[in-house]
C-alpha cells in the first residue's frame, strides 16, 4: 500500500504539474503576444484561466505536502523552540511589516523533542493563518507565546482576526474544509488539516479556541 | 571562451514542456542550438554521436520521467561514459520529491531544479540555466 501510495505522490506530482504548466504558459503567451487582438473580455477570461491554473497549483502542492508528512521518517531531536520561531517568522517579516500586522513574540528559552521540519511547516502554518485571518482587522496583531507544563511545551498563535464559531472546531483541521469563502480569504483548506497531521506524527497535539469576530488562538503541545 | 554556438541538449518527452522551453529560451535571445532527445533512448543516442565528432553540448537538461529509460538511468549511463561524464547535467523536473533530488545528486547531477508551473517564472529558470551554465561556467575543453 505505501508503495501505491508513493506511486501515486509521484504521479500526482510530476503528471498534474505538466498539462498546468502548458495552461499557464499558452496563456501568457497569448495574453503578451496577441494582446491587441483581445478585447476587455477576452483579456479577462485569460487572467481567470492563469488564475485558476495558480489555484489548481497551489492545491498541488498543498496535497504534496499533506502526503509527505504522511510518509516520510520523522526524526525526532532536542530543538531551540524560540530559535525555530523566530527562523519562521524571518521568512514573513517583510510581509508582517508590509501589511501593518504587529507581532509580539514571548518565548522563553525552551528545549522541545520534534522534528525539525515538520514543526517549522507547522509553526508556517499557524503563521499563514493569523496573518491571512487578521490584515483586515483595523490594527492586525499576531501574538505567539509558549510555557512548559508537565513535561511539555504549550505554545500558542493567536490573533485578533475574523475567528471562527467553536462548533466548527473539528472541522477545520479536516482536509479541504473552510469556513470562508475563497474570494475572501483564499486557500486550499489544506494548511490545518497538515498541521494536525504533523503534529499527531510528533506525538504532539493541536487544538483551537476562538469567538467569531474575537480572533483566534491555536495551540500545540510539543513534547519536551 | 566564446561558447555561443556550442549546443545544448533538452532530454524531455513532453511535446508542451519542449515548446514552452524552446519558447523561454528564444525570448530571453538564447543563441546556442538546442537538441532535443524526446526519451531515454534517444538521449543515450547521442553518445555515439559524440563519439564520432559531434559537438559535446555545454549543458545537459535532464528530465526524469521519460519513456522507455529513465531520467536517473540515463544520468547514470552519462555519468559513468567517458565522453560524457564530464559534461554539466541540470536535472530540470516537475518532482520535487526528496528522493529523486537525492538520488540525482548521488549519481553526479551537477544541478537540480524544480520546473515551475508559473511561465514568468520558468522563464527566470531559462535565465538562469544560460546564465550560469553557458555563460559563466567554464566547460571542460
Amino acid at each position: 500500500m505505501n508503495k501505491e501510495l508513493e506511486s501515486f505522490s509521484y504521479s500526482v506530482s510530476h503528471d498534474l504539474k505538466a498539462p498546468l504548466r502548458g495552461i499557464d504558459g499558452y496563456s501568457q503567451l497569448l495574453e503578451k503576444d496577441y494582446r491587441d487582438r483581445l478585447d476587455d473580455d477576452g483579456r479577462l477570461f485569460i487572467r481567470n484561466i492563469r488564475s485558476s491554473a495558480a489555484q489548481m497549483h497551489q492545491l498541488i502542492e498543498d496535497l504534496l505536502n499533506y502526503s509527505r508528512m504522511e510518509r516520510r521518517s520523522l526524526q525526532s531531536v532536542s530543538l531551540d523552540l524560540s530559535g525555530l520561531v523566530q527562523a519562521v517568522v524571518a521568512e514573513r517579516s517583510a510581509e508582517f511589516r508590509r501589511e501593518g500586522v504587529e507581532l509580539c513574540l514571548e518565548l522563553p528559552q525552551l528545549q522541545v523533542r520534534a522534528d525539525r521540519d515538520g514543526l517549522a511547516l507547522v509553526l508556517r502554518n499557524l503563521l499563514e493563518n493569523a496573518l491571512k485571518f487578521s490584515r483586515k482587522s483595523t490594527a492586525p496583531a499576531v501574538q505567539i507565546a509558549a510555557h512548559a507544563e508537565a513535561g511539555k511545551v504549550i505554545l500558542s498563535v493567536s490573533d485578533n482576526g475574523i475567528g471562527f464559531d467553536m462548533k466548527f472546531h473539528d472541522r477545520i483541521f479536516d482536509i479541504f474544509q473552510r469556513l470562508q469563502r475563497a474570494e475572501d480569504y483564499p486557500g486550499t483548506g489544506v494548511g490545518l488539516a497538515l498541521v494536525r497531521k504533523a503534529m499527531q506524527r510528533m506525538e504532539g497535539r493541536v487544538w483551537a479556541e476562538s469567538t467569531p469576530g474575537a480572533g483566534a488562538t491555536f495551540y500545540l503541545e510539543i513534547p519536551l | 571562451m566564446t561558447t555561443f554556438n556550442h549546443p545544448v541538449l533538452l532530454v524531455e518527452d513532453n511535446p508542451i514542456d519542449v515548446d514552452l522551453t524552446l519558447r523561454a529560451f528564444a525570448r530571453r535571445k538564447f543563441s546556442n542550438p538546442i537538441n532535443v532527445a524526446r526519451d531515454g533512448e534517444e538521449a543515450l543516442a547521442w553518445l555515439a554521436r559524440w563519439e564520432a565528432g559531434e559537438p559535446l553540448p555545454l549543458v545537459i537538461m535532464l528530465d526524469l520521467k521519460l519513456p522507455r529509460v529513465h531520467g536517473l538511468e540515463v544520468l547514470a549511463q552519462l555519468k559513468e561514459h567517458p565522453i560524457s561524464r564530464a559534461i554539466p547535467v541540470v536535472v530540470l523536473t516537475s518532482s520535487a520529491e526528496d528522493q529523486d533530488i537525492a538520488a540525482a545528486y548521488e549519481l553526479g547531477a551537477n544541478s537540480y531544479i524544480v520546473k515551475p508551473v508559473n511561465f514568468e517564472k520558468f522563464l527566470d529558470v531559462a535565465d538562469q540555466i544560460e546564465l550560469y551554465w553557458c555563460v559563466t561556467n567554464h566547460p571542460p575543453r
